[in-house]
């Protein structure tokens, strides 16, 4: 999980800045020139950010799972509808692009992306088309 | 037949516009768009480099003392950063933060004092050679500070849109100032069109793209990103803009001013417009799998446009 994987960010690592003390123990240096309390609040920071995204992924896993349910629901419709519904060849196919084009896809357990993966099929490349319809969005220079 | 809802979120974020719009059945659309401004923001506490306190503040002001230890987004940050640099052959660098911040872009572009900085000596960025990523690490050699930029946006954009498509949604686009990704399917047998701003026009420049252009992409791609990079916004001084060459720490000639590029991931489109824009010929030099329309004004007035297949 992403969240855990955050949230062990904290956890000091091997090759991390080791941290020297002081001789008289009173301010510990690290061996970047922060003192423990700098380190402290660099650790602690992380933690928070880790807790939001804990707290962001555990929301979409709630709607991810009303998803399913609802696909389920769907399904399982379906699956009771009468034969009568499915001999005439035209509804019943309107009916299977249907969901199959709306359904969602079963949704997998809330992302984690580490780095997005590449996209299995190369991109098309884009042409100009006929004003037919509004665009979803505009790319301007940024 | 299932319903599918449509939810669509403007808000501000990363110093720009940003949209989030998202197709779902189940009535959902509208919280996941929510979540996905969410995520945005989320992303925008950790990456901003005019917050202090942002994680990847804390990582450039680390730099020099070894390895330090990030979390998975900003992992995936500089390991975006650090393969588009190697991609481009270094003409898009994130190390060009000191320059930026000598040529005055030191906060957000809405507060930049026009005046500041004017004397400024530009200097090479120091690039990416000593950056060091671990597993869980991060490590900058003493004097590189990283700028996360437009990819930063990218990146995000891709992140939301693979997180909301995996939770179920039918569509997602997320537009964070021009820089977007976008997935699925957008309602039904519709395509996804995106319309490309010639700014060259919007600024009321002569000769600009007599219409808009539009970018069609099929419905249900798996995952596509469109970029755009100009120097005609985000200017200030002595004609200043922020599309830096890394090799001097100035602004750019001009040559090209606005790149749009297409591809699989929206950080790597962002990567290439911006390094076009640095060195023109590597128009030749995108990879095949994406595409580029690259817009050039030359000192007389002319026009240049190049498409690449």
């Amino acid at each position: 999980m992403a969240q855990d994987a955050a949230a062990s960010t904290v956890d000091v690592e091997p090759d991390s800045a080791s941290l020297e003390y002081s001789e008289d123990d009173a301010l510990a240096v690290s061996s970047s020139g922060l003192t423990e309390a700098q380190l402290d609040q660099y650790a602690g920071a992380l933690a928070t950010e880790a807790a939001r995204l804990e707290a962001y992924h555990a929301e979409l896993l709630e709607v991810a799972a009303r998803l399913q349910e609802s696909a389920d629901a769907l399904n399982a419709a379906q699956q009771v509808v009468p034969a009568s519904s499915s001999s005439n060849p035209g509804k019943a196919s309107d009916s299977g692009k249907s969901s199959t084009a709306q359904g969602p896809t079963k949704p997998a357990p809330a992302a984690k992306p580490a780095k997005p993966a590449p996209a299995a099929k190369p991109v098309p490349k884009p042409a100009a088309a006929p004003q037919v319809a509004a665009p979803q969005a505009k790319t301007r220079g940024s | 037949m299932r319903d599918m809802d449509v939810a669509r979120r403007d808000f501000r974020a990363m110093g720009t516009t940003c949209s989030v719009l998202v197709y779902a059945a189940a009535g959902q659309a509208n919280e996941l768009a929510r979540l996905g401004r969410l995520r945005v923001e989320l992303l925008e506490g950790a990456w901003s480099r005019f917050r202090d306190e942002s994680e990847l503040s804390r990582l450039n002001s680390l730099a020099g003392t070894g390895p330090v230890v990030v979390s998975p987004d900003t992992h995936a940050l500089v390991s975006a950063m650090l393969e588009a640099w190697q991609a481009t052959a270094g003409a898009f660098d994130p190390t060009v933060l000191a320059a930026m911040r000598a040529q005055g872009y030191d906060r957000d572009f809405s507060e930049v004092i026009v005046e500041q900085c004017l004397d400024v000596v530009a200097s090479p960025a120091p690039g990416m050679h000593g950056v060091q990523i671990g597993e869980h690490t991060v490590s900058l050699p003493s004097g590189v500070g990283l700028d996360p930029g437009a990819i930063g946006k990218g990146l995000a954009s891709d992140i939301v849109v693979e997180e909301l498509r995996a939770a179920g949604a039918q569509g997602v686009l997320v537009d964070l100032g021009g820089d977007m990704a976008f997935a699925g399917t957008p309602g039904a047998d519709r395509t996804w069109r995106i319309g490309v701003v010639d700014e060259r026009t919007r600024l009321g420049r002569n000769g600009g793209l007599e219409s808009e252009q539009w970018l069609d992409f099929p419905t249900g791609i798996a995952h596509a990103g469109v970029a755009t990079s100009t120097s005609l916004t985000r200017r200030w001084a002595d004609a200043r803009h922020h599309v830096l060459d890394p090799g001097t720490g100035s602004s750019t000639d001009e040559r090209l001013v606005q790149a749009t590029v297409t591809g699989p991931r929206a950080w790597e489109c962002e990567a290439w417009a911006t390094a076009v824009l640095v060195r023109p010929e590597l128009t030749q030099s995108i990879p095949k799998e994406m595409t580029c329309l690259a817009l050039g004004e030359t000192s007389l007035g002319g026009l240049d446009e190049t498409k690449v297949a």
